[in-house]
């Protein structure tokens, strides 16, 4: 139980944490292209390691956080959106990718984080059209695209320290861990038993 | 290092039960802006302001290095030879450049403002939105406490930076002039001839000509000309120069184009907010004393 909690509190602060690091300093990096987007890595990092519940959720907190954050205007519950959705697919690819019982190669997670990344930046363009209501004030489609290789390239970046990060938590606080806790039998330090029966 | 998803409960409600919140949050806010979700937005800075703060000036050392870095690029070998003699001087020249060029900064912002009799307040930029949030605003550490008001005109050294969007207690959010929803009433300074200038959401600015058998050529200065009561844009502030003017076929041919901002929208730092004006309309500019009424 304690472990739950250790890790939903890892992940509150980080989520904070990441926020006001991206509007504060990344969003001020005077970088080519996007901004070099901490907060979609953040949440597609947790659909990847921890799969789609954890990640849609972190997602939603992770997004109304930014929708509210300083620096930021807009229609309220935007970010929310899109980055719950981005959780969610990054957990449904991690279970595609890795199979029931394999573990994905770096390389794929890295390469999945990239697309996604780019993929919630059509997203927000979507939305931020969508709700513009006077077509005039709508972002172009060509002004995302043009967003969309450099955000790919930062986003590959980030992750190479946002994934062993999370990767670390979800070995240590992860349902797995909670599982294998309570049967401190030999049996138990195979996360997996060779027969489903063999309970004692 | 990735494990399958895990099928524990319901994770398809979960997503159906965030995503109808996050629709919801949406509906709301566009239909009752001054409803609960202002309260929303309330807590959210009353959360992340003071962090937001902290990390607003430890961008500003990042920054710098920044800079130093991509500038050090070609002379790296250079560079490493006298970092061993200029590690102590080091420091000393960073604040003191820091501190030379806040006062520019300072000394531009009042020899503009001084001119007109405005009251400005001079604050810092804490906080911009990525790129990717399509949407060119950015948070200052002056808010209500401080007189700002909705709608007030931030001015940086250079002329016109945006208007003011939002306001809490010691923050406000403003919106640049570059962003897609901008749109200022400008004259330009030579000919006083009236026109629109939007911005483009991606960093320039675009002219439109109101009378189209008026000339409109490159190098012509615009600055504002000022609504009612000085909200949102006081008058005669610098806005740009035009850069291009659009060419070819088409009713717009020869009356609109392409303007560079004064103020580089990616480098603001020290900006003012107009929170009071001169009892009379000053009938005077804010152009910079340099140039007067340059055209």
């Amino acid at each position: 139980m304690s472990a739950a909690v250790a890790r939903w509190a890892v992940l509150a602060l980080a989520a904070v944490a990441t926020v006001a690091v991206q509007v504060s300093v990344l969003s001020r990096l005077p970088l080519p292209g996007a901004t070099p987007d901490l907060v979609a890595v953040l949440v597609v990092g947790v659909g990847l390691v921890a799969g789609s519940s954890p990640g849609a959720a972190v997602g939603f907190g992770v997004g109304l956080l930014l929708d509210v954050a300083p620096g930021i205007d807009g229609v309220l519950g935007r970010w929310a959106l899109c980055l719950t959705l981005a959780g969610w697919v990054a957990g449904l690819l991690s279970a595609r990718v890795a199979g029931p019982s394999r573990r994905a190669p770096w390389a794929t997670a890295v390469g999945v984080m990239a697309g996604l990344a780019a993929a919630t930046v059509m997203g927000s363009w979507g939305l931020t059209a969508l709700l513009a209501g006077d077509a005039r004030t709508a972002p172009g489609a060509m002004q995302a695209v043009r967003l969309l290789p450099t955000q790919a390239l930062y986003a590959a970046v980030l992750s190479l320290a946002v994934l062993p990060a999370l990767a670390a938590l979800e070995r240590r606080t992860g349902p797995a861990r909670r599982m294998r806790r309570p049967r401190p039998s030999p049996a138990a330090r195979n996360p997996r038993p060779a027969t489903p029966g063999q309970r004692r | 290092m990735l494990r399958p998803a895990r099928r524990t409960g319901h994770p398809v409600r979960l997503l159906a039960a965030l995503l109808l919140a996050s629709v919801t949050l949406v509906t709301v806010d566009l239909q009752v802006p001054q409803g609960p979700t202002a309260a929303v937005r309330r807590a959210g800075s009353a959360l992340l302001g003071p962090l937001v703060r902290a990390g607003g000036s430890a961008s500003d050392a990042v920054a710098a290095r920044w800079d130093a870095l991509a500038r050090a690029d070609a002379t790296r070998a250079e560079l490493e030879r006298l970092r061993a003699a200029n590690a102590q001087l080091r420091t000393a020249l960073l604040a003191g450049e820091d501190a030379r060029a806040r006062a520019g900064q300072l000394d531009r912002l009042l020899q503009l403002t001084g001119a007109g009799g405005y009251r400005v307040v001079p604050a810092q930029v804490v906080a911009v939105g990525p790129a990717q949030a399509f949407r060119r605003t950015a948070t200052i550490d002056v808010g209500r406490l401080d007189g700002v008001r909705r709608d007030s005109t931030v001015l940086a050294g250079g002329g016109l930076a945006g208007r003011v969007l939002r306001v809490q207690e010691r923050t406000s959010t403003m919106l640049l002039l570059v962003d897609a929803s901008s749109a200022v009433g400008a004259r330009l300074a030579a000919s006083r001839d009236l026109a629109v200038v939007r911005g483009d959401g991606s960093g320039s600015l675009r002219v439109d000509l109101l009378d189209a058998d008026r000339p409109l050529a490159a190098g012509q200065r615009l600055v504002t000309f000022g609504s009612r009561g000085g909200t949102p844009y006081v008058p005669g502030v610098p806005i740009g120069e035009v850069v291009a003017v659009d060419g070819g076929a088409g009713g717009a041919a020869g009356r609109s184009g392409t303007v560079r901002p004064s103020v580089d929208p990616d480098r603001l730092d020290l900006v003012g907010v107009v929170v009071g004006g001169p009892r009379r309309d000053p009938r005077d500019p804010l152009l910079p004393r340099r140039s007067p009424a340059a055209g």
